[in-house]
């Protein structure tokens, strides 16, 4: 009851293609939700699904503890969205955009919407048309949080921006979901932008989660395990790509291991890497 | 509906449409302008709808429709909490509201454009209406599909159009009995009947088709299909669409040529039908139904010995539709094509013989494609057409020798080969006098069968393409029967003389009339037309600005004076042309003859 997205077994198919194939996951309360996956791997249908823009063919979806077929109208008035391309009108500008957006949120808070776009520095009475696409993610950041909305959800915001500005676009998110105490979901293919925001990570692979948790979690759960022999995993271990193993933490200190054998800690890249080229099983089943 | 949506709209697409109104007002007005000196009614706003509806529909559905999948924004509205559906019903409604309004104005603006000059039943009129708003819903929810299939909405605006094209060319049926285009079909124009229910049901559920084709590409799945659809067309598809219509192209040019098309049927009225003519005559006021059936069997037996006679190809229906509020003199033609019959609006105490000879008049000139009013053989046209339903009628023929017998001498040497400018001087009364006493002085020489054997040889359906610079001249038939137009002439001039001698009396009895038009360019006021007469205690002054090509004024606008003298209601400007006529109603003849009719140029 206290997680602000609860997805259970949720299914999307475009024709013959299953775009989700019993994706689960839960994200808590105020918490920062990283969502991992690579091009294809279902991040945006997911969030799509969440935001109401796509139905589901089957599972469940749970948002702030209300069981839904398909978000509302009403639920989405609950959300804050930052799209991968921001296609505003491209004659309006910042604070037409805000005007007319506006009148879609009973909560719309008009002097937050101007004072975060002079925080995020966009220019309100230039066609939005005219503005770089980093301003035009900050424009789209502005225009998701100016409700007040307890769920922010983020689908790869920053892939278009450079560095400087995908670090200032994170901060913001982190500072603000803090302020808040937003719910933040961020969809994204850059482990290291994750690694530094989320507190929690989910990957997902094929339509289905591989595998969610804390990040240090996933650290002490996915290891790396090399040997001069051929070691096959002993029980409540599984391979989950090559010499990249995956168990229950308590099990890794107790395990003994061959002579000759290594066993190392893998940055998130590494797990993500792992999981993003195998079976989505493997991961489910773990 | 959505608010905050349609002000969005507004302020998108506002300049654009602001500027569509602007032509279509251009148009609009231009197009009831031309159908007004044409047609009357609604003429112009069938063809203001039918030629201006579906563009402003295509530029709505582009701009509303369209815009929002191609520009991507569609994506935007779905982020934002508002239904996907709502989205697509304000749309589809505003467009539907623009259109309805389009068609409401231009109604207004015809409505009262024909209430200048006609008295009209508001029942009639709203019934207009009503089919003008079935064909703009109908118009407007095949645009909106077309529009939600994204790249494809021009080939689906040219297969409707080419289906439209193909099912008149192969089946035969009439353009304006097509499901849809029956609501401006010719009786709506007219205003005369409200078309069948069914016409409204087949327009209603084609607009309910379309609305749900399009609702369907615009939900299910998403809204996955619009917005695929919206993508640019590959350079396959192109090629495929151009070989798509150019076959389709090459197969309708190979097929047989479209049957003659039916005429139109009557279906009110009194109805009599002859052997080659049918009638329908509409009883209105003081012509009562018995009146009606007598009119209507007299028109058809002029018409069919007519086409006997000529040997004419064409047999038009004709309808009359007596209708209260017109002068007894005036007698309008719906600009309806010819072979869609002869639709005549006349006075109920219009002269009957009037009446029979407009319609002998419409039914050669439709026959000869209008080349029967040529100045070199128009007088034989009205010559025919006013002998023709008094040629057996003795006493009718004197009364029109009177009639000619008023008209001043003598007339220039040209007078009836020059027959435009012999009309407008002498006026429709008295130029048909005079072109009766022509004719019936040719049937005294020559016979009434030598003399209709001539007409039959004059009276030809022309050529329809070069050889038509090759038909005999009216000048050439009547030589080969022995006559010239000189002699004719002077011995109509002569059969004239012999008329005032015969009616001299009831000429005495006639007012000496005298008119006089005048304008003079003052400070502040600009150029003013004056017109005095005198023997008359009203008169009526008709008048219009020349446009610099015009030769034939037309219907001119009419100013009843009780006095002596009036200023016209017009203000020309300097270098204007400017026809001024005044008539008087003559007692002893009969019928309004003209006093004087004088082209003024200012400079």
């Amino acid at each position: 009851m206290n997680d602000a997205i609860r997805l259970t077994d949720l299914r999307v198919r475009y024709g013959r293609v299953r775009a989700l194939d019993g994706l689960s996951l839960a994200v808590a309360r105020g918490e920062i939700y990283g969502f991992l996956g690579r091009n294809g791997a279902g991040k945006t249908t997911t969030l799509r699904v969440l935001m109401g823009i796509v139905g589901a063919d089957g599972g469940t979806i749970e948002l702030f503890g209300q069981p839904m077929k398909r978000v509302s109208v009403a639920t989405k008035r609950n959300i804050g969205y930052v799209s991968q391309e921001q296609t505003y009108y491209p004659w309006m500008t910042p604070a037409q955009l805000g005007r007319f957006v506006a009148a879609f949120y009973p909560t719309w808070d008009r002097e937050e919407y101007a004072r975060l776009l002079r925080v995020l520095d966009v220019p309100p009475e230039r066609r939005s048309g005219t503005l770089s696409g980093g301003t035009r993610t900050k424009l789209g950041l502005a225009l998701a949080l100016a409700p007040r909305p307890p769920l922010l959800l983020l689908d790869e915001p920053t892939s278009g921006l450079d560095p400087v500005a995908r670090r200032e676009f994170n901060d913001m998110v982190v500072s603000m979901a803090a302020e808040r105490g937003t719910t933040v979901f961020l969809s994204s293919h850059l482990v290291d932008e994750v690694e530094g925001v989320a507190t929690r990570v989910g990957i997902v692979q094929a339509g289905r989660t591989s595998i969610e948790g804390r990040v240090d979690e996933l650290r002490d759960r996915v290891r790396r395990v090399r040997s001069q022999s051929q070691l096959e995993p002993p029980p409540g271990f599984a391979r989950v790509r090559g010499d990249v193993w995956l168990a229950d933490g308590a099990l890794w200190s107790g395990a003994e291991w061959p002579e000759g054998t290594s066993v190392e800690p893998l940055p998130l890249e590494e797990i993500f890497l792992a999981f993003a080229r195998t079976d989505a099983a493997v991961g489910a089943a773990a | 509906m959505s608010l905050p949506l349609l002000r969005k709209e507004a302020r998108e697409h506002g300049p654009v449409l602001a500027a569509t109104a602007v032509i279509g007002l251009v148009a609009m007005f231009t197009i009831l302008g031309v159908a007004e000196d044409a047609g009357g009614r609604f003429v112009g706003l069938a063809r203001f709808l039918l030629t201006l509806g579906p563009l402003i529909a295509l530029v709505l559905a582009n701009r509303l429709l369209v815009r929002e999948y191609t520009g991507r924004t569609q994506f935007f509205l779905e982020t934002l909490p508002i239904g996907r559906a709502r989205v697509f019903a304000t749309k589809w409604l505003l467009g539907c509201g623009l259109m309805l309004l389009t068609a409401w104005f231009a109604w207004a603006v015809a409505l009262r454009s024909a209430r200048r000059a006609e008295v009209l039943a508001s029942a009639d009129a709203f019934g207009v209406l009503e089919c003008a708003a079935a064909y703009c819903v109908a118009v407007w929810s095949f645009a909106a599909l077309a529009g939600m299939l994204g790249r494809y909405r021009y080939l689906a605006w040219g297969a409707i159009g080419l289906a439209a094209l193909l099912t008149v060319n192969i089946t035969g049926v009439p353009f304006f009995y097509l499901p849809i285009i029956r609501l401006l079909a010719q009786d709506v124009q007219m205003a005369t009947a409200l078309p069948e229910t069914s016409a409204f049901v087949y327009a209603l559920a084609f607009a309910a088709v379309c609305l749900v084709a399009a609702a369907a590409l615009a939900l299910v799945g998403s809204g996955a299909m619009a917005s695929t659809l919206a993508q640019r067309m590959t350079a396959r598809e192109r090629a495929f669409a151009l070989v798509a219509l150019i076959a389709v192209g090459t197969i309708s040019a190979t097929l047989q040529p479209k049957p003659v098309q039916p005429p139109f049927a009557i279906t009110r009225g009194e109805r009599f039908e002859g052997r080659w003519t049918r009638v329908g005559v509409l009883p209105s006021g003081t012509l009562d139904a018995v009146s009606a059936q007598s009119l209507a069997r007299a028109i058809a037996d002029d018409s069919d010995a007519l086409i006997d006679v000529l040997d004419l190809r064409a047999h038009p229906p004709v309808f009359v539709l007596a209708q209260q509020g017109l002068d007894r003199h005036v007698m309008q033609r719906a600009a309806l094509r010819a072979e869609d019959g002869i639709v005549l609006k006349v006075a109920p105490n219009a002269p009957t013989e009037n009446v029979r000879m407009l319609v002998a008049h419409s039914v050669v000139a439709d026959a000869t494609l209008g080349r029967a009013m040529k100045d070199d053989r128009h007088v034989l046209l009205d010559g025919l057409a006013t002998y023709w339903p008094l040629r057996d009628d003795e006493a009718a023929r004197e009364r029109w020798w009177l009639r000619a017998a008023a008209i001043a001498e003598p007339q220039p040497d040209d007078y009836l080969t020059a027959w435009a400018e012999t009309s407008e001087r002498l006026g429709e009364c008295e130029s048909l006098a005079l072109a009766f006493s022509v004719f019936d002085t040719l049937t005294q020489r020559l016979g009434r069968d030598a003399t209709l054997e001539s007409m039959k040889k004059i009276f030809v359906e022309p050529k329809d393409d070069v050889r038509v610079l090759f038909e005999r001249r009216p000048a050439t038939a009547l030589a080969s029967a022995g006559v010239d137009f000189s002699w004719l002439a002077s011995a109509a001039s002569a059969a004239r003389e012999q008329a005032r001698e015969r009616h001299e009396a009831e000429l005495a009895r006639r007012p000496v009339l005298e008119a006089a038009v005048d304008w003079r360019n003052t400070p502040g006021r600009g150029i003013e037309i004056e017109t005095t007469m005198s023997g008359a205690a009203r008169y009526a002054a008709y008048y219009r600005v020349l446009s610099p090509w015009t030769t034939d004024a037309g219907e001119m606008p009419r100013l009843d004076v009780l006095g002596s003298s009036a200023v016209l209601p017009l203000s020309p400007s300097r270098n204007d042309r400017v026809l001024a006529v005044i008539e008087v109603d003559d007692e002893v003849l009969d019928c309004p003859v003209r006093v004087l009719a004088e082209r003024l140029e200012f400079r």
